[in-house]
């Protein structure tokens, strides 16, 4: 335990290191981030004819965060690896004296500390320029804030097991970082994380599958003061969304278990 | 007399073997947008508590038209950097072929590989979502004006790309912004004036309206010369042609005198 603490910080302050080093780039992407819900959502006033009002900008809200985050999660993790492919350090995570899934785990929760950060400063940002707030229940705030932390802790669980799955795939077959932008852009539209897909029942069904979908819908609920945390844990789609998480936990750990195992045999480690 | 057809055919083969090497890359694309477009259409669905076949057709005409206009905004901008990044842009200019000529060969290229992509996707879209529409003379017209004018401003930007090189990140923001300043994906008809001046500046937004006007609301070709709606769309592609190749040119001359032809 006191390892894992050791290298989360340690890897906490390179991701700290490398913003200030790009610090440009950045601002840049935080400020494109808040455009761009800000754009998305001057479209979606359009598309509801002026009728898009602050509860349905909070629901349109907490679910781009929530993707955002997982988005930033999924890209630096597979590009992480891609990076010390590149620079030619990736062999030495292996070769070091901690375990490889130790110093990924690490390195993930150092990734989800860094993109939540980002995650709040956007969520505020844009709640003081759109003047929207939760709507929490009186004198449940506390609990609901509570609940709302652990359904987005177990979202971007899931999320990181997606990214683990590319990140297997790209210790095997390298090259396949290419796919991680399209993969986490579409997750925006599959999942409804900018509105739910109430109308279309088909791909609702096929959005549940997918690692934010429930996360989202749950969080949605508690933000808008529709669930409280000791209902949380009556409703269904909590535990579906437990289950969600371990498949895509359990999927993401499989597969970097196996593009790490093929990528030793083939002494393809240090390959770009 | 310049063989410009079999030049034209060589940048036409060329541009196909390309495709043909990152073939994964483009049917992936052609699948993304396959899956993410209903997805797309059923959050707007979410958003607006109902959005019918109608509207989902003004989304996806705006759509497939953006789509084709994006690869031509980006198809000189883009030749211009991989040459200067290999370092064959010196070559291409010291042909015997005029280098806007042949650029200009190569943008049609592109649009041809580009149309038969977009019709791809845009058949199969319209079967997914079960909408039908069957494109006339008018809508053709209107198609093609409105793709000169973005080529005049593809030209223009890569003018830009042969005197400052890296611009492809300001080409995507562009393209990327014109999904919603052109009413790519909702029509922006309601804006009023800003309606207007989006219409007269960008050079999609004037041409999407109209192909949806003809497509949807059944305008014929002599409504819109009437209305004066064409012939406004002819001479504002026609003023973004004339400066994309006053800029092309300008940015040639520029990078010649500079003599960065051979840098990246």
């Amino acid at each position: 335990m006191i390892n894992l603490i050791r290298i989360v910080v340690a890897e906490a302050r390179r991701e700290l290191l490398r913003a200030r080093a790009y610090w440009l780039e950045v601002v840049a992407d935080q400020l494109l981030f808040t455009l761009g819900f800000l754009l998305l959502s001057g479209l979606f006033y359009l598309v509801a004819e002026g009728e898009y009002g602050g509860r349905a900008q909070l629901a349109s809200l907490v679910g781009f965060v929530i993707w955002r985050v997982a988005d930033g999660c999924i890209l630096r993790t597979v590009d992480s690896l891609s990076d010390d492919a590149q620079a030619g350090t990736l062999e030495q995570i292996w070769l070091s004296g901690v375990s490889p899934q130790l110093v990924l785990l690490a390195r993930s929760v150092a990734i989800l500390l860094y993109h939540g950060a980002r995650g709040l400063l956007l969520v505020v940002i844009i709640m003081l320029l759109l003047q929207i707030s939760p709507a929490f229940l009186p004198g449940a705030a506390a609990g609901t804030i509570a609940a709302g932390f652990l359904v987005f802790l177990l979202t971007q669980a899931g999320a990181f097991g997606a990214a683990f799955v590319i990140a297997g795939l790209h210790l095997a077959y390298k090259n396949v970082a290419a796919l991680t932008l399209a993969v986490s852009t579409a997750l925006l539209f599959l999942t409804g994380a900018l509105a739910p897909l109430e109308g279309a029942p088909v791909l609702t069904a096929v959005s549940r599958a997918l690692p934010l979908t429930l996360g989202i819908e749950l969080s949605r609920q508690l933000a808008a003061g529709e669930a409280t945390w000791t209902q949380l844990c009556q409703q269904p789609d909590f535990y579906w969304l437990l289950v969600n998480t371990a498949i895509y936990g359990l999927l993401g750990w499989l597969v970097m278990g196996w593009g790490q195992r093929r990528a030793r045999r083939d002494g393809s480690l240090a390959h770009y | 007399m310049l063989p410009v057809f079999s030049l034209f055919l060589a940048e036409l083969r060329r541009d196909v073997r390309t495709w043909y090497a990152y073939r994964l890359q483009a049917l992936s694309s052609l699948v993304l947008w396959l899956v993410a477009f209903p997805f797309m259409m059923a959050t707007f669905d979410g958003v607006a508590g109902g959005y019918d076949a109608e509207r989902q057709l003004a989304s996806l005409i705006g759509f497939l038209v953006w789509e084709l206009c994006a690869g031509v905004l980006s198809a000189t901008t883009e030749s211009v950097t991989i040459e200067a990044r290999q370092g064959t842009l010196e070559s291409v200019i010291l042909a015997p072929v005029p280098p806007l000529l042949t650029f200009w060969l190569r943008l049609t290229a592109v649009f041809a590989r580009q149309a038969i992509e977009t019709l791809i996707l845009g058949l199969a879209l319209a079967l997914l979502l079960g909408l039908f529409v069957t494109p006339g003379a008018a809508a053709l017209l209107v198609a093609l004006l409105t793709l000169l004018g973005v080529a005049g401003v593809g030209l223009a930007l890569g003018g830009l790309a042969l005197v400052y090189k890296s611009v492809d990140s300001v080409v995507a923001v562009v393209s990327l912004l014109a999904v919603l300043f052109t009413g790519a994906l909702v029509p922006l008809n309601n804006l009023g004036v800003v309606f207007t001046l989006l219409k007269l500046l960008l050079p999609m937004t004037w041409g999407i309206d109209l192909l949806r006007q003809t497509l949807i609301n059944g305008m014929a070709l002599s409504q819109l010369w009437e209305s004066g709606a064409l012939p406004g769309l002819g001479l504002q592609s026609a003023v973004f042609l004339g400066l994309g190749i006053v800029v092309f040119r300008w940015g040639l001359r520029r990078a010649q005198e500079q003599g960065s032809l051979g840098s990246y």
